[in-house]
């Protein structure tokens, strides 16, 4: 049944003015103006004439006027002529309507303008009261994925229109992704048992590219799915920060550590000279531009020292765009000072020079360099793993077992490890007792092939190419030459790679086999240098770069521990805390929210997500904790405000058009053609008044 | 201010010298300015009769005897005075306008039209006519019948001021009276805002113009009754009949009105010209002087023409 609604029906009050133009009429009649006049009979004689005509007329233009008031009210009313759809309208409807709230609904086309959000809100609240009759039921679902709190959604079907818009009306867009399919299938699950009615699920959302709308349909269920999609009316652009990495910058100082924002652009047109600024504990540090290519990625590289050690919270920032949620990116880092290193030396002479640790701990010994080494055989007491930033096994033959098992914790929670080789080690040991630290597995010690003229002495192989980029070697000299002048006699070689295993190839002798190769083992790393580093195999240890380079191995070996990222959540993500001590912590958010007590449970403190982007602190009775802070950002999926193609939209369900006025496809707008009837009557009046 | 003497000296001073004249031949009992029907004993030649007995000798014409040898006798022009009826309306519709404002600026019909007949009056008795007055409305009301005296102007002003206008306008039995009354043909001055039947009007014009009589008719009409300017809803009451009243949008009757009375005056105007009189149509708000001065003077060219 077709049917005219309104989308300011507030203004239907107006027709109450139609007494307007009545009362005057009556008024003015009762009015009347006394006047004696003695040519009465041609008076007489023309009312009679057209006394008729007269009161058509003053009718007609009372009515008119009735007509032009009446319409205005009308036109200021906004009709529209709805179609119905669906299935038989003489059966009641059972609606469950799905709000997308996730944080892409923040797009905003005008720096002032409405949120995609808000006008999602208000085309629903206008589907409610447009669409719905009495008899149909109605439930209100989030469109959000995580945290699913139920808080102001309507999980029951309720013929109460009312509450359900004003629970629409109370309604706030989140932070969060956006999980339409989850949502359907709530809706699904909450009409499965409605039978004689019109079941439909009814999704406002903008939906992106990384909205899921592919859901599976429950069966035999007639369920209608309709899309009323909310984008904005030109294309959308935005672009965001995509994530930033934190590592230390050796090649620059001690305490020098790089930062590299990955910045995307989410649109047609290439961005040239974007702000990018780094702000730590409030402070800018850093300011730079960056060029981003249409629907490309760049990366923002900043480098900076932070001789003091702490906790270091800050962002990086780009200039704001329609979509200013995902123009921040919060993190936060920990630094120490003093990497301390211990040195296990598996092969230990009484003549210095003999000695395995001989040219590391004189390599190590800088009085620039705050590294704080200890040096233990491999024989004796081992102290805990957990208690250095990097251990080096120079030769090693074997260690405790349990140490052992200690150093995979200890590198898997963020130590370096450097193995170096030599005679004491035994590839089949070696390969058994550090399977999950090794870069690549033993195979045996090659020697340098013997002379051809038969004498006997090794021909000395001589080191080759490096990783120029890896933080070893970069910028160290201009080229990596230097780095060839090094031989070696004798090498340990290395199985193959391995698809498990993730070792990364550094430096390579110069007929091929690998001289220094990296494994990332959990937040830690590990080096393995093929051969021995003292003067048993190779003349590594007396050549020039040997101190620089070294020095940088464990500077680099150190970072992973030297300095700590803080724990990273994303918006609302669920999650248990490791936090000190057993007292309940308070989290403290950023400005504008509620703190919220945490209270120790086994595992740790479990933490329902954060549900805005920002700094979270902690604090223990109204004392700030020495903790690092959380830092919680936004989905990056979520920046995408691409729309979904309609062809993608229609494999799952109806595709509605909504416009800022209303439901265009589903309705024809009433209201230029009543101004266009209202135009018709004043002219119309204009020529009664002339001819009539 | 409402005016308590129709007699205006200052107008009167200003009237021009110039005799009003009857254009027809009106019969006198006194020799004076205007030329009689009956051949007298003036000096202007008429026409020539046959002779019969009974006619003068002296007026023989002997050379046209001796030229035709037939007795002709010679006919003279002969000159009376006028008797003047000034005929004045004093129904309730001539108490118009009735509003202090209107009454501001210009007069009543009834004061205008007294002040029309006082001062005709005036003109004539200064020549020496005899001039009598009757006012009516429903019925006649006052009669003073036609005198010469320069005093009787006096009996005739307390008469017009004496009058009150009310009442419906009677003005057919009014002139059915006045016919028996001018039995001598006579200039007969017709004062009135004509509200009332022109059928039986046109017959008894004629009656009077078949009798001789030289007839004058002043239709005296306010600026309201012709212009009809007002604009809101107004309750027209008639001044004639407190019953008749209509309640109407003023500017949308006004066209329809304004057809009417148009179409009402030319009727006026055709009976007056079938009828062989003279009409003359008088605004209120027209000076009084110049409507009597272009009154005489027309009047004089036209009885020099004819």
């Amino acid at each position: 049944m077709n049917a005219i609604s309104f989308l300011q029906p507030a203004f239907l009050y107006g027709l109450l003015a139609i007494a307007v133009p009545i009362i005057i009429h009556l008024l003015s009649r009762r009015r009347a103006v006394r006047w004696p006049f003695a040519a009465m009979e041609f008076l007489l004689r023309s009312h009679r004439r057209v006394a008729r005509r007269l009161r058509l007329k003053q009718l007609l233009l009372l009515l008119l006027r009735c007509l032009l008031i009446a319409g205005l009210a009308f036109a200021f009313a906004k009709p529209f002529f709805k179609r119905a759809q669906g299935s038989s309208p003489a059966q009641p409807g059972a609606y469950v309507l799905i709000l997308d709230d996730s944080m892409s609904m923040q797009y905003r086309e005008a720096p002032k303008g409405p949120m995609l959000f808000d006008r999602a809100r208000e085309a629903m609240q206008k589907w409610i009261q447009t669409k719905t009759r009495g008899e149909d039921r109605l439930a209100l679902l989030r469109g959000t994925t995580a945290n699913r709190s139920q808080r102001g959604e309507q999980t029951e079907l309720t013929f109460d229109k009312k509450t359900v818009i004003d629970k629409v009306k109370a309604w706030q867009v989140t932070y969060q992704s956006s999980d339409l399919a989850a949502a359907i299938m709530r809706a699904q699950t909450l009409l499965l048992k409605q039978k004689g009615v019109r079941a439909q699920v009814i999704v406002f959302s903008d939906f992106t590219q990384n909205s899921q709308i592919v859901y599976p349909r429950l069966p035999d269920q007639d369920i209608t799915v309709r899309f009323f999609p909310v984008r904005p009316l030109k294309a959308p652009s935005n672009r965001s920060i995509l994530s930033v990495q934190v590592a230390p910058a050796p090649y620059v100082g001690q305490d020098a550590y790089q930062f590299d924002v990955t910045l995307r652009n989410f649109s047609a047109q290439a961005i040239n000279d974007l702000a990018v600024t780094l702000v730590l504990n409030e402070m800018p540090r850093a300011r730079g531009f960056a060029q981003i290519p249409a629907w490309g990625t760049t990366q923002k590289r900043f480098v900076i020292q932070l001789p003091q050690a702490g906790n270091y919270a800050g962002y990086v920032q780009i200039a704001a765009d329609g979509l200013p949620a995902d123009d921040r990116f919060f993190f936060s880092l920990k630094t120490r000072k003093r990497p301390s290193i211990l040195l296990v030396n598996g092969d230990s002479r009484p003549i210095p020079y003999l000695d395995e640790l001989f040219y590391i701990t004189n390599a190590l010994r800088d009085e620039q360099l705050p590294f704080q080494i200890t040096i233990k055989q491999a024989t004796a007491d081992l102290p805990p793993p957990q208690k250095f930033d990097v251990i080096a096994l120079a030769n090693i033959e074997q260690l405790p077992t349990a140490w052992q098992e200690q150093l995979k914790a200890y590198v898997e929670q963020g130590g370096g490890l450097l193995f170096t080789m030599g005679n004491q080690v035994r590839p089949e040991a070696f390969n058994l007792a550090f399977s999950g630290l090794l870069p690549r597995q033993l195979r045996g010690v090659a020697l340098a092939a013997q002379r051809p003229d038969g004498t006997g002495i090794a021909l000395q192989r001589h080191f080759g190419e490096v990783q120029a980029n890896h933080p070893i070697f970069q910028k160290m000299y201009r080229d990596g030459i230097v780095f060839q002048s090094a031989r070696a006699s004798k090498l340990m070689l290395v199985e193959t790679r391995r698809a498990q295993e993730s070792g990364e190839i550094l430096w390579r002798f110069s007929h091929g086999p690998p001289a220094l190769l990296e494994r990332k083992v959990g937040k830690g790393r590990v080096l393995l240098l093929t051969t021995s580093i003292d003067r048993d195999w190779t003349d590594l240890p007396i050549r020039p770069f040997f101190q620089p380079w070294l020095q940088r191995v464990f500077t680099y070996l150190a970072g992973g521990s030297r300095f700590h990222r803080g724990t990273a959540l994303r918006v609302a993500q669920k999650t248990r805390l490791q936090l000190p001590g057993q007292q309940p912590i308070r989290i403290v958010p950023p400005k504008g929210l509620p703190s919220v007590l945490l209270r120790p449970e086994e595992g740790g403190f479990p933490f329902e997500g954060a549900p805005k982007p920002g700094t979270y602190k902690f604090e223990q009775q109204g004392k700030p904790l020495a903790i690092l802070p959380l830092s919680v950002n936004i989905d990056p999926a979520e920046s995408d405000i691409r729309p979904l193609p309609d062809r993608d939209l229609q494999k799952s369900g109806e595709i509605n058009q909504t416009t800022l006025a209303g439901f265009s496809s589903q309705s024809e707008r009433l209201w230029p053609f009543i101004l266009l009837a209202l135009l018709l009557i004043f002219t119309f009046e204009a020529v009664v008044l002339r001819f009539l | 201010m409402r005016r308590t003497s129709f007699i205006d000296p200052q107008l009167l001073a200003k009237l021009p010298p110039v005799a009003l004249k009857a254009l027809r031949d009106v019969e006198g009992a006194l020799t004076g300015l205007h030329q009689s029907p009956h051949h007298g004993q003036s000096i202007e030649f008429t026409e020539h009769k046959e002779y019969s007995p009974g006619d003068e000798i002296r007026h023989v014409d002997w050379k046209l005897y001796a030229k035709s040898d037939r007795y002709y006798v010679k006919q003279f022009e002969d000159e009376t005075n006028l008797r003047t009826y000034i005929l004045l309306d004093a129904s309730a519709s001539m108490n118009y306008p009735q509003h202090p404002a209107d009454l501001e600026k210009r007069p009543t019909k009834y004061q205008y039209a007294a002040s029309l007949s006082l001062a005709l009056a005036y003109l004539l008795l200064r020549q020496r006519d005899s001039a009598g007055l009757l006012t009516f409305n429903e019925k006649l009301q006052t009669y003073l019948p036609p005198k010469s005296q320069p005093s009787y102007l006096l009996p005739i002003a307390q008469a017009v001021e004496q009058q009150a206008p009310a009442g419906d306008t009677a003005l057919p039995q009014t002139l059915r009276r006045l016919a028996e009354i001018a039995r001598r043909r006579s200039l007969i001055i017709l004062i009135s805002d004509l509200f009332t039947d022109t059928e039986t009007l046109e017959s008894l014009l004629k009656q009077l113009s078949h009798r001789g009589h030289d007839v004058v008719m002043f239709h005296v009409l306010d600026p309201d009754e012709l212009d009809f300017p007002f604009r809101d809803q107004t309750l027209f009451e008639d001044l004639e009949d407190a019953q008749s009243r209509l309640q109407i949008d003023a500017q949308a009757i006004r066209p329809y009105y304004l057809q009417e009375l148009q179409q009402y005056l030319e009727k006026v105007e055709k009976i007056a010209k079938r009828s062989g009189i003279t009409y003359r149509q008088v605004r209120t708000d027209t000076p009084m002087l110049q409507v009597i001065t272009n009154f005489i003077l027309r009047r004089a060219r036209a009885r020099k023409r004819s």
